[in-house]
């Protein structure tokens, strides 16, 4: 295909998302509109006053009519003002900037741990079907998926932090690191103590491994489905009759033509990894946009609710229009003019 | 039957399922102690130990001094009690919906797919969390925001189906013969629809479960002294030093069932010859 036509192909999927986003926007909005009673006096509590209550009621706009209310809460959020955070009194946005990137670095990490992890079991499994490895692999990644990630995560710090005290159990680093970009690992390399880039990446390890989980369970499982169908193909078969060495039927012909399927679920996984977020960072104190969540719930502090909703959602969205023009670049066989 | 219990996922499957579903219906019976009795006198008993001469908590006990086991088998009944639940609702509002869509086609089912692809723009676990964070914090809830995050799964799965029956022969005779849309959809398209979705319902079961646990862990979700299985492992992560045991637990009877609905669901997938969606 052409530049042209994946840029048109681009064009539309970022046209079509549109109603998407509109329909997270409405959703989100409604979220407040739908908690039972009056939402001013639910998130500040039954002692609270009248003034206080129209105070509130004044600032999240509640006083005006519905449409209105949307219209300035859509506006807004397009201008990237998510409104003030109830409790704190800052603007959403600045925790957010603080929240997103420790998520980011996690489920980042995570994800670079769940591809190749994920893959190269997934294809060994199938390369060796019907042995004992294989059965291993299956069982590992059937149990990848069975499992609650917030008790391995527990089981991971009783086992290396408690028992073996090799690793912290909690937080992102025990050193203080000047904030350039959020990413701790880049900001301990930019401007950090001595030792506090490998402080970093010990804090990062047990999160991160309890959160690729589940994703490399299923691009395990994906992998090797994919795999096994290919190893079946004709163009294989002609491939290894021609004497072409194994090696080379491998690489040239198995994997670039298994792996797609594999992307759009690796990708899907990302969007997984934003959810899962808040399990894990509960379980190890990690300061990020589901602890945030968390917080602002037990705080009833809606404006924060709503701006880690959407963040997640849109972020998500995004990820998954990602996939699908990775997916068209790479898959000559893609339909350009249908959407899906 | 038979087919499921050749496949190996299948035979393993049923038989966890079974074994739980017997803990379940019994074991609670068959426990001296009761889920809720508390004694601080027998506080954080490791496995196998007694208080005095009493009998011997097989499971240990937790910081209000209950035994562990007795909680356990009682909140396998509540763990039942959510992948039922949950997945009732999310087939009982997505199959009609996605029924709808697939046989109306046109602006129904662009409407009802919209709506559809919105709720699929979220993370599950987050949308769960967002509706129990409004409609507040309860079990009940927790199990009604689980259910309504797997509706559009449900949705997407029966309208690709009744899409590729409605255009068979039968349903096609049946219509010239002056059939009306709804007994078409009921009597004719959806009973030829219903494998791929129970396939998918028996693994749905196993989702619905870790997440209520997930939420229940978080504090969303059964409220404690409820001996839900994600709540007690909440409540074990505040001493989890302490007492060990009071973590593995209720981690190991989640791990259990979900893992017993996951092989049923691959088990029954290959005895129906179902692409796993």
């Amino acid at each position: 295909m052409s530049k042209r036509q994946l840029a048109l192909y681009a064009i539309r999927r970022l046209v079509g998302l549109l109603p998407v986003l509109l329909g997270i926007l409405l959703l989100v909005f409604f979220m407040v509109r739908a908690i039972p009673g009056n939402p001013a006096r639910n998130m500040l509590g039954q002692r609270a006053t009248a003034e206080e209550i129209a105070k509130v009621e004044k600032q999240l706009g509640l006083d005006q009519p519905v449409i209105t209310q949307f219209a300035n809460f859509a506006w807004q959020a397009v201008r990237g003002d998510l409104g003030y955070s109830l409790r704190h009194h800052v603007p959403v946005t600045e925790e957010l900037a603080r929240a997103v990137p420790a998520t980011l670095e996690l489920t980042v990490a995570a994800f670079l741990i769940a591809c190749p992890v994920g893959v190269l079991l997934g294809g060994w499994s199938a390369l060796k079907k019907g042995t004992a490895a294989d059965l291993l692999a299956t069982a590992f990644s059937l149990s990848g998926i069975s499992v609650p990630i917030f008790w391995l995560g527990l089981l991971l710090i009783l086992i290396f932090s408690v028992g073996l005290e090799i690793l912290p159990f909690g937080g992102r680093s025990e050193m203080v690191i000047p904030p350039y970009t959020g990413f701790l690992l880049l900001d301990s390399l930019l401007g950090g103590p001595p030792g506090s880039f490998v402080d970093v990446l010990k804090h990062l390890v047990l999160p991160a491994l309890t959160l690729s989980t589940v994703p490399t369970a299923i691009i395990a499982r994906m992998s090797r489905s994919c795999a096994l169908q290919v190893l079946d193909a004709d163009f294989v078969r002609t491939a290894r009759a021609k004497g072409v060495p194994e090696r080379q039927v491998l690489m040239r012909h198995v994997l670039p033509n298994a792996i797609l399927p594999v992307i759009t679920v690796a990708g899907l996984q990302f969007g997984y990894l934003l959810g899962g977020a808040v399990l894990t960072e509960h379980v190890f104190s990690w300061p990020g946009l589901g602890s945030l969540l968390l917080r602002a719930i037990s705080e009833r502090d809606y404006p924060v609710i709503q701006s880690a909703v959407l963040v997640a959602a849109v972020a998500f969205a995004l990820v998954n229009l990602v996939v699908d023009l990775l997916y068209a670049c790479l898959d000559p066989r893609v339909s350009l003019d249908s959407d899906r | 039957m038979k087919k499921l219990w050749r496949s190996r996922a299948g035979k393993w499957g049923s038989l966890l399922l079974l074994v739980l579903l017997f803990l379940a219906a019994v074991g609670p019976l068959l426990t001296p102690f009761h889920y809720n009795d508390q004694n601080l006198d027998r506080q954080f008993l490791s496995p196998l130990q007694s208080f005095e001469d009493g009998p011997v908590h097989l499971l240990g006990t937790d910081n209000l001094g209950r035994d562990v086991l007795s909680r356990l088998l009682v909140g396998a009944r509540i763990s039942f009690a959510v992948g039922f639940v949950a997945v009732g609702l999310a087939v009982l509002v997505g199959v009609p919906l996605g029924t709808l869509a697939g046989y109306f086609g046109g602006r129904v089912d662009s409407v009802i797919m919209r709506i559809m692809d919105v709720l699929l723009a979220f993370p599950s676990i987050l949308l769960a969390i967002a509706v129990v964070a409004v409609f507040g914090v309860s079990l009940v809830n927790a199990m009604l925001a689980v259910g309504v995050v797997s509706i559009p799964i449900f949705c997407r799965l029966s309208r690709a189906s009744v899409l590729t029956i409605k255009e068979r022969e039968y349903v096609a005779a049946a219509r010239a013969q002056g059939a009306s849309h709804a007994r078409l959809m009921g009597l004719y398209i959806l009973p030829n629809c219903l494998e791929p979705l129970l396939v998918q319902a028996t693994l749905s079961m196993g989702t619905s479960v870790l997440d209520a646990a997930g939420l229940s862990f978080l504090g969303l979700g059964a409220r404690p002294p409820t001996p839900e299985w994600g709540t007690m492992l909440g409540d074990a992560f505040l001493y989890f030093q302490r007492a060990p045991w009071c973590v593995a637990a209720p981690g190991v009877m989640i791990f259990l069932m979900v893992l017993g609905f996951n092989l049923f669901g691959d088990g029954l997938g290959e005895a129906l010859d179902v692409n796993r969606p």
